[in-house]
């Protein structure tokens, strides 16, 4: 279990009935998740900074490249960049820019980010490409 | 130097707008945990008032709900918001203040350069035990790096302190913001070490416990965080632990690169937060290093 052996405690949260997030901190903001599911008792990979996570579909939205990204929880990573009509604000680190991130149908997300130098509050439903 | 405040704000006051628009940016930026933070529109309601009596009950031996030009709660309360600024004013957030109130910002500066923290940082110490904010910071700290090294200490509550009103975090006025929103898992994470910290300082209240070392991080956090001195940091906003990011890296090297985890680079980082400190020390009319 490569989350083990970092220096961190890593902390354990249901998901759910059968899902477990396994999540250790690196710094702020700085985390590693690993997703747990009972029933197959399948372990994902690492992913780092996850923002939202969708149990029911089995899909994570977390940080890749500098990059906003979702791919699906289990099995082979396929990271598909979230793709915003504006640009993410440039901050620190690409997780500073999200305000708030939701679910609101099986395969859209209300995401509110900061956008532009004067880091603009921007709200939008972004629908996740039918292929993941 | 003139008045602050021309008259008293708060239950039975005058409160004339100029007044209570300073009042309420002092409360919002004082250290008190205000769940929504008070609107600053000048307008003094019940919930002004209720921030006044709340701040009252930390730090002033009278309660009365009202803060008067000359009083002993607006000196109080001076001293807390100079502290909560980390001691530098530059962090104030004068990008977001409406126009029509920089008059008093500016009055408010003024006033802030003259009062001095040191002199108030070893009466308040005992008391901060009891600041809900103060107790939030130290079992963050506690949960995010029990074990490190008391510069690690300083250093993840600096990055605290300096993220507030700044860059992405504009919106967030406290410590407390800061802490509950951006990214410090030991809270949000309600982690064991955050979990043993916030029980043991719930349980010995304003009295010192047997645990020494969180006795001991309470002793290093209070004057880092009363601002009573130099941020060891140089004005950090982020931080990783190097060895949990070596590990990392030894697992996934392209999604944990090793050492900087920075987009754009740190360097990219730092010059804009130091494009944006002159641009606000400018419109503040301060130099630096004249705060502190």
């Amino acid at each position: 279990m490569l989350l083990g052996d970092l220096p961190a405690t890593p902390t354990v949260q249901p998901l759910g009935p059968l899902l477990l997030e396994i999540k250790a901190s690196c710094g702020s903001p700085c985390s590693a998740s690993a997703f747990y599911e009972r029933r197959t008792r399948k372990m994902s990979e690492l992913f780092a900074d996850v923002i939202l996570v969708a149990a029911d579909i089995g899909q994570v939205v977390y940080a890749k490249d500098g990059k906003l990204v979702y791919s699906p929880m289990f099995g082979a990573a396929r990271a598909t960049p979230l793709q915003t009509k504006k640009p993410l604000a440039e901050t620190a680190s690409v997780v500073s820019a999200v305000v708030s991130a939701a679910f609101v149908k099986p395969s859209s997300i209300k995401l509110t980010y900061l956008s532009g130098p004067e880091f603009q509050e921007v709200s939008e439903t972004i629908a996740l490409s039918a292929s993941n | 130097m003139l008045a602050l405040i021309k008259d008293s704000v708060g239950r039975g006051g005058k409160n004339h707008k100029p007044d209570v628009w300073i009042v309420q940016f002092m409360l919002n930026r004082c250290g008190l945990e205000l769940p929504q933070g008070l609107k600053e529109d000048g307008a003094c309601g019940g919930k002004t008032i209720g921030a006044v009596v709340a701040f009252q009950r930390l730090h002033c031996k009278v309660v009365d709900g009202r803060i008067d030009p000359n009083g002993a709660t607006l000196s109080k309360l001076l001293q807390r918001v100079k502290a909560t600024l980390v001691g530098n004013l530059r962090s104030i957030p004068v990008l977001g203040v409406s126009p029509l109130w920089l008059p008093m910002l500016l009055k408010l500066v003024q006033y802030l350069k003259s009062v001095d923290t040191k002199a108030s940082a070893s009466g308040e110490a005992g008391n901060l035990r009891g600041n809900a904010e103060f107790r939030l910071l130290v079992a963050t700290v506690y949960g995010e790096a029990a074990n490190s090294s008391e510069t690690a200490w300083k250093s993840v509550a600096y990055v605290m302190k300096n993220r507030v009103g700044k860059r992405e975090w504009t919106r967030y006025k406290s410590v407390s913001d800061i802490i509950k929103n951006t990214g410090f898992d030991a809270h949000t994470q309600r982690n064991g070490p955050y979990v043993t910290a916030e029980k043991y300082l719930q349980e010995n209240g304003a009295q010192a416990g047997k645990n020494a070392r969180i006795e001991r991080m309470i002793e290093v956090l209070t004057p880092v965080y009363l601002g009573s001195e130099a941020d060891v940091t140089g004005g950090a906003v982020l931080y990783y632990s190097p060895k949990a990011q070596a590990a990392l890296h030894k697992t996934n090297p392209k999604m944990w690169p090793a050492g900087a985890v920075l987009r754009g680079g740190q360097g990219a980082a730092r010059r804009q937060m130091q494009q944006e400190q002159r641009l606000q020390r400018r419109r503040c009319g301060l130099r630096q290093g004249a705060a502190g």
